[in-house]
């Protein structure tokens, strides 16, 4: 009878050991899954922060380089206006015109067909072959 | 208690797998319009008049114009047209260079080598 009270005890002892290993083991590998999750998402996160910030970089060269050729191209543009502006001050086309009306006749004339064509260009035409 | 073990089977000792998290970046196609069909423009003819020219302009609008009929403008006004037609140009060209701008800006970025 003691036999098998000892029995019931050690099977007892032996059985909750087990169960206590099991369940720490058990509560190790859900936590190990976590973190390894957890890992992961910040790696994830991070990759994602650089290829973000890496992005911006590129972008925020990409366009300070757009806007310089931007603002060059726009001041290229008052180029025609002020060439013109000049001409008109440097001459006066009253006192020309009277003294040689065919020669401004021409100028002006070949003057216009050169802002037609330059406008036609400006449209997308393809210029004139020299 | 060693049947409790038996029938959680193998499940309960398998491999913890690493979670694979794959983010991909996806670049934006933004589409550009065609550009409108080129202008073709009309050539004109400015006449140059003074009171010498006067009478030979005449003999010469009708011939090449049929009736003596003109609208007349002054230098001033010549002048002017001229400033005009340049702001027009120039307003052109700078709405043209934004375009370029944002056609650029939007289009896909070139992957560095």
């Amino acid at each position: 009878m003691l036999k098998i009270y000892v029995l019931v005890v050690v099977v007892g002892l032996v059985g909750g050991s087990v169960y206590g290993a099991f369940y720490y083991y058990k509560d190790t590998q859900q936590r190990i899954q976590i973190l390894t999750e957890n890992t992961a998402k910040l790696e994830t996160a991070k990759k994602l922060q650089d290829i973000t910030i890496n992005t911006m970089i590129e972008d925020r060269e990409k366009f300070a380089e757009l806007n310089k050729e931007l603002q060059s191209n726009m001041a290229a543009a008052n180029k025609y206006r002020d060439v013109l502006i000049n001409k008109l001050r440097k001459h006066d086309l009253t006192k020309l015109s009277l003294k040689k009306p065919r020669l401004v006749e021409r100028k002006i004339n070949a003057g216009t067909a050169k802002l037609f064509r330059s406008l036609e260009v400006l449209s997308g035409a393809a210029p004139a072959a020299k | 208690m060693p049947l409790l073990l038996l029938s959680s089977g193998c499940s309960t000792f398998k491999d913890v797998l690493p979670v694979e998290i794959k983010t991909v970046e996806v670049e934006r196609k933004i589409p550009t319009p065609n550009r409108p069909q080129p202008v073709k423009l009309s050539d004109m003819h400015f006449y140059v008049v003074t009171p010498d020219t006067y009478e030979a302009f005449k003999a010469r609008f009708k011939k090449e114009n049929g009736d003596l009929l003109f609208y007349a403008i002054s230098v001033r006004g010549y002048e002017t047209l001229a400033l005009n037609m340049a702001a027009l140009k120039k307003y052109i060209e700078q709405q043209q260079q934004i375009i370029i701008y944002y056609e650029k800006a939007v289009a896909p970025m070139e992957k560095k080598k």
